[in-house]
């Protein structure tokens, strides 16, 4: 034995004694570890707990089976389709056990009928329940600890698992799945707070900023898989320190109150309700991605079904506009109010299309097309047509009347709506000239007053929806106030005395052909108008019955009223419209009795419908229920028309001596009389006359002689736009004719007719075919086609930047570049490439003169009590300005419009 | 002759204990000095040791028991690691769940990836201990420079070898660790970037991209890493650890003082025979054991030295044993982090890399690549060159060399602490050059900051203390000091001050909440 120093030996024996303290202790630290994972370990625990529940159970052959057969070891669903390893039933062993009802959990039987449905074995336990599959440590398991992401839904949400497998259509469709699973159906039962989440996801407009599986607004994040968020993936950072980090708590806090979990957002708060929230909340947690398809029940088939266009209002729009167009529910979003009548009458349809499909850059209006919002064309269209619906429906045209117009009220509205436009005596401006006499005299009541309540689309003309039927009949007898007050009969009268009859007719002769020969020929053989030399005619009229038709015309017809000629002039007319009569004057016979109108409703559909259309609207014949026709001649000269027919026209005699296609009894004139007079056949409208003229012939008459004016689809360039749907709607062919014969005094446009003093060479006969070829142009032929009315000279543009900067500006913000550049300026931005693009000048200039109510926006026109009165050249040299900043903005216009034009 | 082939197989199968001990052992009992010399040697194991060993040698103070400790967890580790991988799949779709399936499932799965866990971060601690062992006892000096460079070699293959198990997991933790690890990696961009060279001279690009194997952590780079992890790392440990410790007894055995006192030299000393000439072998070798002198005494243990078999041996066990209890207690106590699934679309905030590089990533948080590369590139080829720029000779094995190096040791201590402190107060208070001057060239950026200013300071003190000191010894001390707290300070503020956007927070507490 070698000698060890005393040091040494001592250092080894401690050495010796450490080693064997700390060899026992890892001994003991690996029994302990042993024994903690095998026999300690928790799900073993009550795997045995389990066991002696079967036992006690075990009352019958089968349930000693099962208790025979269990063991002690880990049980787990593995599915690799889902990628999860469920080892739920480890612990939850009576899950499918029947028996295990009256067992606490975690033994007890899975409750519903969920499992005949859903084979577990199939679906497993976490793709529903959530939780971590795999642990087997209770905590750990139901997800509850720090670092797993998907906990255990809690019960009221525990439906918003089933969208994983089960479209939309099954669970919100007629099945209602999520309902029917239910127990018990209550208002706030699982299924149905889905429901209601998803319900109010579309009443409350949450779409207009948010996408869900491609559609929806762009302003704030996609939702699509919402559901599928952990927490990191949540802003927690406005909660309080001791609050839980749970998704559907943040979710559900987030709708109670936006404000406070995200500051500065604009999302509104889902109100009061508690439960509002709650199922906001469930819906949000159910938009997941889908499961694997092989556990989808069936393939999503089908197209959706057509949403209308108040549903998808709703959805995409409201949240921004409010649910019934006047903004309120947003309120750091700055929308303009759509459901406001100054602005619905200025903008046509276009316009909104254009907008919604091409957004307002710069602004909160994002693009809603294919891309971006992802609106298909019909719906949009839909969209805009429930826009369309706030607007008021507008007076009846057939509820005006000048007749029973104030004028003094009348005066009123003019001067604060149409004035500034249409200049303050209307001698025109941005509008057309009103006060022209030929105007007056051509136009009827219908025409005006369709024109005023439906505006002119496309034009600075707005609709005047709001206006009552009086109102506009109010307009109209100011208008008419500017027509010279007709010559009394008495008057007349006395002229045609003071001169002598011969003087009278040559003086006459020349009135005529100035202003009549145009439709009625030369020597009154007819042509548009009626054939004067009949020998049917003057024969039977009297003077008065002349001079009524002179002064009154025929509205809706060509004849117009000739109030302006003086008393001297219309007795020379009438004297010289007497020179044509060939035979002697005769007293029409009288109708034999007192005729039944609805007996005559009966022969006159027989009889003359075919030439004098419906309800005496008129057709290749002329129209009947024409109330200066009517009041002017008596029952008399009627029943001998009627009866006797008129030479040189297609109107035969109708008595049996006659030649005429149907032979009617005395009587039964009478009957076509009493029906023809009676009240509320009077229908104003003629009927458009269309078939009589060949519209072929007429567009090379257009071409010829009206290109050069109104361009060569009547688009308008110099003179007005022709082809407006709404103008074709409200002129009467004989409007046109008339305008076409004898132009319009005061404006550029001349008598068209071969031989007058105009510039056409038109022949009377050929004014028809004009009018056919007009009347083809009904329907655009593109969706839209802005034209620029805005002169774009330097002298426009300067002294429009010179008021914008004046009056606009401070609002607006220089260049019209509005809120974009910040705080200052609360208007819309004007200067905006989508808005410039659908904006017609005519919506711009009935906007700067008309304003918008219940806006800012004042009026500034003249005579309307804004803050200044411009007068209509300024008004247009503003939009000449604006227009300026389109083409400093054309190549991303050119961008949006083909991309606008190239809708599905 | 058959009766007696019967006695002799009788005879066999009597003796066939003994003779299998004795063809196994192939020596007696170890008894005796020499045949517990011979149990040493003989050992293909044990032969590594020295047959005698110095009683210093055993004493805890000498080692402080670190560069065995470091052994024993890379034994454990290994042990460990081996069972993880039956039932780990270096997939990026199976790997989480397979950690998962351990940590529920498989038996004691979970108490071996603790232990895993726990030692791999403890041998990332003993290994940095036993570098500052070896440095504060002038245990680096000729003979030993190599072995120093040596184990240089094995520090950074411990911390690559931790890094590289960091991503295995798949989780949260794991990904954005390694994703802002493969970003240090990345740093030279930032200066190729400010040369304005990156198109067609990327080093940084290349090197994350070798890490990676994409542009991205993702399924490459879990399979790079585990092969690293698993296979590579591991063999080229093993191999530079058979030269350490083949070297250590090639250079003498442990470093001791010159003037260790010795009771059996005793006599010796005082003997008048004539010294051997300087030249001469220092160490007359025996055969079994070193004898310092040129008579041999008998049965007196040559300078103190005992027998290896079995006090040292027995020592070394129980350090082996005392890491294994302390291994077993965390893996029973604390589970190891297992944080999400990895989800590239969530990043951590902050993303923190592993603890011991989080001083880097102090550093980079100013410069990716200056405080990524340059600076630590410097500290490690300065440290590998202490033993040669540092060549005074220096008795072994006594701490600091004496009273000197303390006193110097503490003042770089101080001085180091204080700067660290201000290069870390500064930037969290008043900004930093792009704050006070912002339109400066990215490369002053990059060059002035506050870790390449520390760098400078720490190197121009250790010039003061050199030209104070007049001694090498006392500036590598110094020098080390300096680095080793200012180092330290980065860590701990990497690890415990900062927060989410890498900002300055007293507590964790105090961050915000998201």
């Amino acid at each position: 034995m070698p000698q060890m120093n005393e040091q040494v030996r001592s250092l080894d024996k401690g050495i010796k004694w450490l080693l064997l303290i700390v060899s026992v202790a890892t001994l003991g630290v690996l029994v302990a570890a042993a024994l903690r994972e095998n026999v300690l370990a928790g799900w073993l625990e009550l795997r045995e707990e389990y066991a002696a529940i079967l036992e006690t159970k075990a009352v019958d052959a089968r349930g000693a089976d099962i208790a025979r057969q269990f063991d002690l070891n880990m049980e787990q669903y593995f599915l690799p389709g889902l990628e999860r390893v469920d080892r739920c039933t480890t612990c939850h062993a009576g899950m499918e056990d029947p028996r295990m009802t009256d067992q606490p959990q975690p033994f007890t039987t899975h409750p519903g009928r969920y499992l005949e449905f859903h084979d577990p074995a199939k679906f497993g336990c976490t793709v529903c329940h959530q939780g971590q599959g795999r642990a087997t440590e209770t905590a750990d398991a139901h997800g509850r600890v720090p670092f797993w992401d998907y906990p255990m839904l809690e019960k009221r949400y525990m439906k918003t698992a089933c969208s994983r497998c089960h479209s939309d259509e099954e669970l919100f469709g007629e099945e209602r799945l999520l309902v029917k699973a239910d127990e018990p159906e209550t208002p706030s039962s699982e299924g149905q707070l889905v429901e209601k989440g998803r319900d109010l996801y579309e009443e409350q407009g949450c779409l207009g900023c948010h996408a869900l599986s491609g559609k929806g607004g762009t302003l704030s994040l996609d939702i699509t898989l919402e559901g599928d968020k952990t927490h990191h993936e949540l802003d927690f950072s406005h909660f309080d320190r001791n609050e839980p980090r749970h998704v559907a708590h943040w979710h559900r806090k987030h709708f109670m109150k936006p404000a406070e979990v995200a500051p500065g957002t604009v999302m509104p708060d889902s109100g009061p309700d508690v439960n509002d929230a709650d199922a906001l909340t469930a819906y949000t947690l159910s938009l997941h991605a889908p499961a694997p398809l092989a556990y989808h029940r069936r393939p999503q088939q089908g197209m959706a079904a057509a949403v209308p266009g108040d549903k998808l209002y709703r959805m995409y729009c409201s949240a921004c506009h409010g649910t019934d167009g006047r903004e309120e529910e947003a309120p750091g979003i700055s929308t303009p109010a759509l459901n406001n009548f100054d602005s619905l009458a200025v903008a046509d349809d276009d316009y909104y299309r254009f907008i919604i499909a091409n957004g307002r850059s710069g602004t909160n209006m994002t693009p809603w097309t294919a891309g971006s919002g992802n609106l298909s064309r019909t719906e949009i269209d839909r969209i805009v047509a429930h826009i369309r619906k706030w607007e008021p429906a507008g007076a009846l045209v057939g509820d005006v009347d000048s007749g029973l117009g104030e004028k003094r009220s009348g005066r009123a509205y003019y001067q604060g709506l149409c004035a500034n436009c249409h200049g303050r005596k209307g001698e025109g401006g941005i509008g057309n000239i009103l006060n022209s006499n030929s105007f007056l005299a051509v136009v009827s009541d219908d025409f005006l007053a369709e024109t005023i309540i439906h505006g002119r689309p496309g034009t600075a003309m707005p609709s005047w929806k709001h206006l009552p039927a009086q109102g506009v009949s109010d307009i109209l007898a100011y208008l008419r106030a500017w027509q010279p007050d007709a010559p009394a009969w008495g008057e007349v009268q006395a002229a045609m005395r003071a001169t002598s009859k011969k003087e009278n007719a040559r003086i006459g002769r020349h009135l005529f052909q100035a202003n009549c020969a145009g439709c009625h020929g030369q020597r009154g053989e007819g042509g548009i108008g009626l054939n004067l030399n009949s020998p049917d005619v003057l024969r039977y009229v009297d003077d008065e019955y002349l001079f009524r038709n002179i002064v009154h015309g025929r509205p809706s017809t060509a004849m117009p009223a000739w109030r302006h000629l003086s008393a001297d002039d219309t007795g020379a007319i009438i004297a010289f419209v007497r020179t044509m009569q060939t035979r002697e004057p005769a007293e029409p016979s009288p109708a034999p009795r007192p005729g039944d109108h609805a007996v005559g409703k009966i022969h006159y559909d027989i009889s003359c419908l075919r030439c004098h259309g419906e309800n005496g609207r008129g057709g290749i014949g002329p129209q009947l229920a024409n109330p200066v026709l009517l009041e002017a001649a008596p029952d008399a000269l009627l029943f001998h028309w009627i009866g006797r027919g008129r030479t040189g026209t297609a109107m035969k005699g109708f008595l049996s001596e006659e030649q005429g296609p149907t032979k009617l009894e005395p009587g039964q004139i009478a009957d076509i009389i009493a029906y023809l007079r009676r009240e509320g056949l009077v229908e104003k409208r003629p009927l458009l006359r269309t078939g009589v003229g060949n519209p072929t012939l007429g567009a090379q008459l257009f071409n010829g002689n009206c290109v050069s004016c109104h361009g060569p689809d009547g688009e308008g360039s110099s003179g007005p736009q022709l082809n407006n749907p709404s103008f074709l709607r409200s002129a009467s062919d004989g409007f046109l004719a008339a305008t076409l014969v004898l132009g319009r005094t005061g404006t550029a446009m001349q008598s068209m007719i071969h031989g007058q003093e105009g510039l056409g060479q038109i022949s009377p006969d050929q004014v028809q075919d004009l009018i056919a070829h007009m009347r083809l142009w009904d329907v655009p032929a593109t969706w839209r086609k802005p034209r620029t009315m805005a002169e774009l000279s330097e002298r426009a543009i300067l002294s429009g930047g010179e008021n914008f900067a004046s009056y606009c500006a401070s609002c607006h913000g220089p260049r019209g570049r509005g809120v974009q550049d910040g705080a200052d300026y609360f208007a819309p931005s004007l200067n905006n490439p989508e808005f410039l693009e659908a904006a017609s000048d005519g919506f711009l200039l009935a906007t700067i003169a008309r304003g918008r109510s219940g806006t800012p926006m004042r009026p500034f026109g003249m005579g309307t009590g804004g803050i200044v009165s411009l007068p209509p050249g300024e008004i247009t040299d503003i939009v000449s300005y604006i227009r300026t900043w389109q083409e400093e903005n054309r190549s991303s216009i050119n961008r949006k419009t083909s991309k606008g034009g190239s809708l599905p | 002759m058959s009766s007696s082939g019967f006695e002799a197989f009788r005879e066999n199968i009597r003796n066939l204990p003994r003779n299998l001990k004795g063809s196994l052992i192939r020596h007696g009992p170890p008894l005796s000095g020499r045949s517990r010399s011979q149990a040493v040697f003989s050992n293909l194991f044990l032969h590594v040791h020295s047959t005698r060993v110095h009683t210093r040698t055993l004493r805890f103070s000498a080692t402080m028991a670190m560069g065995m400790a470091s052994l024993a967890l890379f034994i454990i580790l290994s042990a460990t690691g081996i069972l993880l991988m039956v039932y780990y799949k270096p997939s990026v779709d199976l790997a989480y769940d397979s950690i998962k399936d351990i940590h529920y499932v498989v038996p004691t799965g979970r108490f071996i990836r603790n232990i895993h866990r726990w030692a791999a971060h403890l041998m990332v601690v003993t290994v940095f201990l036993h570098i500052c062992r070896v440095f504060y006892t002038a245990s680096y000096k000729a003979p030993r420079e190599f072995n120093w460079l040596l184990g240089m070699g094995l520090f950074i293959l411990t911390l690559a070898l931790s890094f590289s198990g960091y991503l295995l997991p798949w989780d949260q933790l794991a990904y954005w660790a390694i994703t802002i690890g493969s970003f240090i990696a990345a740093s030279p961009t930032e200066f190729t970037d400010a040369l304005g060279i990156t198109s067609w001279f990327d080093p940084g690009g290349f090197s994350r991209q070798l890490l990676l194997g994409a542009s991205e952590v993702g399924q490459e780079a879990l399979l790079r890493f585990y092969i690293l992890h698993c296979i590579v790392l591991p063999l080229a440990l093993c191999a530079m650890l058979g030269v350490h410790f083949w070297r250590i007894r090639k250079d003498g055995g442990l470093g001791r003082p010159d003037d260790t006192p010795t009771t059996a030299a005793k006599g010796a000393g005082s003997d008048p025979t004539p010294r051997a000439p300087a030249d001469a072998p220092r160490k007359s070798y025996g055969l079994m054991c070193v004898v310092r002198d040129r008579k041999p005494a008998t049965n007196q243990n040559p300078d103190e030295t005992v027998s290896s078999w079995p006090t040292l041996l027995r020592a070394e066990l129980l350090v082996f044993m005392a890491v294994m209890l302390f291994c077993v207690i965390l893996g029973l106590a604390f589970d190891a982090p297992l944080k999400e699934l990895a989800n590239p679309d969530v990043p951590e905030n902050p993303a923190k890399a592993p603890w011991y590089f989080l001083g880097v990533q102090e550093m980079v948080s100013y410069s990716g690549f200056m405080g990524g590369i340059i600076i630590p590139m410097i500290v490690l080829l300065g440290l590998g060159l202490i033993p040669y720029l540092d060549r005074e000779r220096e008795q072994a094995g006594i701490y600091f060399s004496g009273a000197r190096g303390k006193v110097v040791a503490l003042k770089s201590a101080v001085f180091a602490a204080i700067t660290a402190f201000l290069a870390v107060a500064v930037p969290v208070k008043y900004g930093w050059i792009r704050e006070w001057f912002p339109s400066v060239h990215q490369l002053v950026v990059i060059f002035v900051n506050p870790a390449t200013l520390l760098t400078a300071l720490y190197a121009l003190w250790s010039i003061y203390v050199l030209k104070r000191a007049r001694s090498t010894r006392m500036a590598a001390i110094a020098l080390f000091t300096c680095f080793l707290v200012g180092f330290t300070i980065m860590t701990i503020v990497g690890t415990y001050l900062r927060g989410p956007n890498w900002d300055f927070y007293w507590s964790q507490a105090d961050w915000p909440m998201h």
